[in-house]
């Protein structure tokens, strides 16, 4: 392995961050070069000072300071603010009229449940206080009972059923690592977004940057999950495979708990408004109101999880990186550290200027030839001529 | 030890005293962060709260689709960045001279006098100076990483780019870091080179 391409891997090596065979090429190649051996423990001591700078702690009040001005925001409601719990305290100051328009549709609701009786739910719901107040606990407990003894004998076979139809439907999330050496990076990276096109999937971010002499390309690319092999091994061929990494992370187990959590919760909800309806007083109704918020912001935090998951599984994800072979003009080499490369790079340059000096030296002189032959020929004859005459004098 | 996630539950329904665990858990985190970033005490106090507050306004939102270490750092991040923007064209902040707050040299000798003291305090400005002079994407992905010691996922999240753009900043912030503090090489004469 070259010096550079160690050099480079150098940051990526100390964080252990490529894999077990690179990590041995670059461990062998450390033990036998010196100048990379240098520019490693160089690299080491600066992140040792990272690491061991002093932490600081934040200033003591700072955390009574946030908190006062988190309560200002209780105090003065915003608008995006004005949720269940803080309007309240904001209506607490027009009690009054809110209060008269609370009691008329208490009255209204209150009616409607002498007047029609139980015709409209299911089962009669005690409305007195105590039931409300730990209504979570109690009625998400019956719920689940009388599924089950309803369920009965034919329990075991259905959950069997159930289970084989999910085996069939996996969640799992599949991700993928490439790195490529390529020789042309433009046309790599063209052939990348292509494929990504081509395969129903597209490209989720993507960034262009340099490194020393050499350009390089990172691209996170969304593929849908049955085109990820195929994509990899296509991917494969633009240029020489440098790391190549697969993961597959089965959430199946989380995906189907959440959602029973949420059909769970749901049926709660339901009920919670079922109770909300036959509610008499206004303070059953406040009542049912914070629970039922409480319910719906965790179906809501449910529903968000179960939709990354969804993502996440219907589409793979695929880092890859390419990086250009760098042309490098190195050939002669310094056992030498950090100024070792500059010198070598000065050195290799004037040799190469030197070079192509004596180049075009012997182009100029190849160039000059024919006349250079000419004029010797007539400065001759021309010296013969003198020497005749001079003689005969 | 009650999870983030539990706390998190409870300041979604606005439970003060959840909030302020979290607080408790992460401010010291953040404040470095903010400190590094910025380059400032004061200003770091201030872009602490104001990462707090920001996240008590938005905690609403938050899905857990990744930690709340995560979202709380990308929040963090941010708030410096628009306070570096807002620098770039609005005034000019001088690099911090003072050492902050609660900032206690731990010196390896037990009788370091005041020469060692001072150099200890010059190494740190110096080490923070030269992290101030990296472009904000690498000085973050440097500090997440070797400061704050997050792995290379967990800053790909938090700056919201792929994997190799995580690798390839490191690896740039460290070696430009290097080259910086190498420069100075009387630093790092082994008497005063930082051992475990």
């Amino acid at each position: 392995m070259n010096c550079r391409i160690v050099q480079e891997n150098l940051s990526l090596y100390l964080d252990g961050q490529l894999s077990s065979s690179q990590l041995k090429v670059i461990a062998a190649h450390l033990e036998s070069c010196a100048s990379c051996r240098a520019e490693y423990s160089s690299l080491e001591q600066t992140v040792n000072c990272l690491r061991n700078l002093e932490p600081l702690t934040a200033p003591t009040g700072l955390k009574k300071k946030i908190l006062n001005q988190i309560e200002e925001i209780d105090e003065k409601p915003h608008r995006w603010m004005l949720t269940w719990k803080n309007s309240w305290k904001y209506w607490g100051h027009n009690a009054r009229k809110i209060g008269a328009a609370v009691v008329i549709i208490a009255a209204l609701l209150l009616g409607k449940t002498i007047l029609v009786p139980n015709l409209d739910f299911q089962r009669p719901v005690d409305l007195s206080g105590p039931t409300v107040e730990s209504g979570q606990t109690e009625m998400a407990i019956p719920k689940e009972q009388t599924m089950h003894t309803m369920q009965g004998p034919a329990q075991l076979q259905s959950k069997e059923l159930v289970r084989t139809d999910r085996v069939t439907d996996r969640k799992v999330i599949q991700t993928a690592r490439l790195a490529l050496l390529v020789e042309q990076l433009d046309k790599a990276m063209s052939a990348v977004e292509e494929l990504a096109q081509k395969k129903g999937g597209f490209v989720q971010s993507s960034d262009l940057f340099r490194f020393d002499d050499a350009r390089g390309a990172n691209y996170t690319l969304r593929i849908p999950v049955d085109q990820l092999d195929g994509s990899l091994d296509q991917l494969e061929k633009l240029g020489e495979v440098q790391d190549r990494q697969t993961s597959a992370q089965d959430v199946t187990e989380e995906y189907i708990d959440i959602e029973a959590r949420r059909r769970n919760l749901s049926q709660q909800e339901e009920r919670l408004l079922s109770i909300l309806a036959q509610a008499a007083t206004v303070e059953d109704i406040l009542q049912v109101e914070t629970h039922l918020e409480r319910v719906r912001g965790e179906v809501e935090a449910l529903t968000g999880r179960l939709q990354y998951l969804e993502n996440q599984t219907a589409l793979s994800t695929l880092d890859i990186e390419l990086r250009e072979r760098s042309r490098s003009i190195t050939t002669v080499q310094l056992p030498h550290d950090r100024l070792g490369t500059r010198l070598k790079e000065a050195f290799t340059g004037s040799i190469n200027l030197l070079l192509s000096c004596l180049g075009n030296f012997a182009l100029y002189l190849a160039a000059a030839l024919p006349f250079l032959l000419l004029g010797s020929a007539i400065g001759a004859f021309g010296w013969l001529l003198y020497r005749r005459i001079a003689l005969r004098k | 030890m009650v999870s983030d996630e539990i706390l998190v539950k409870r300041s979604r329904q606005g439970d003060r005293e959840a909030f302020a665990l979290l607080i408790e858990r992460y401010q010291d985190k953040i404040y470095n962060l903010t400190y590094r970033l910025v380059s400032n005490v004061d200003d770091s106090a201030d872009l602490t709260q104001e990462v707090f507050y920001r996240a008590m306004l938005k905690i609403k939102e938050f899905r857990g689709d990744s930690s709340f270490s995560t979202w709380l750092y990308r929040i963090a991040t941010n708030i410096c960045y628009d306070e570096l923007r807002k620098r770039k064209t609005r005034r000019f902040v001088p690099l911090d001279d003072s050492t902050p707050d609660g900032f206690s040299p731990k010196i390896a000798d037990k009788t370091a006098g005041p020469a060692e003291k001072c150099l200890e305090k010059l190494m740190q400005q110096h080490i923070q100076k030269a992290i101030s002079t990296l472009p904000p994407p690498q000085r973050t992905a440097v500090i997440l990483r070797d400061i704050e010691g997050l792995s290379y996922e967990e800053i790909a999240q938090i700056s919201q780019c792929a994997l190799g753009t995580v690798k390839s900043r490191i690896s740039r912030g460290r070696k430009a870091l290097r080259d910086l503090l190498m420069s100075e090489q009387e630093l790092f004469s082994p008497e005063h080179v930082y051992t475990k």
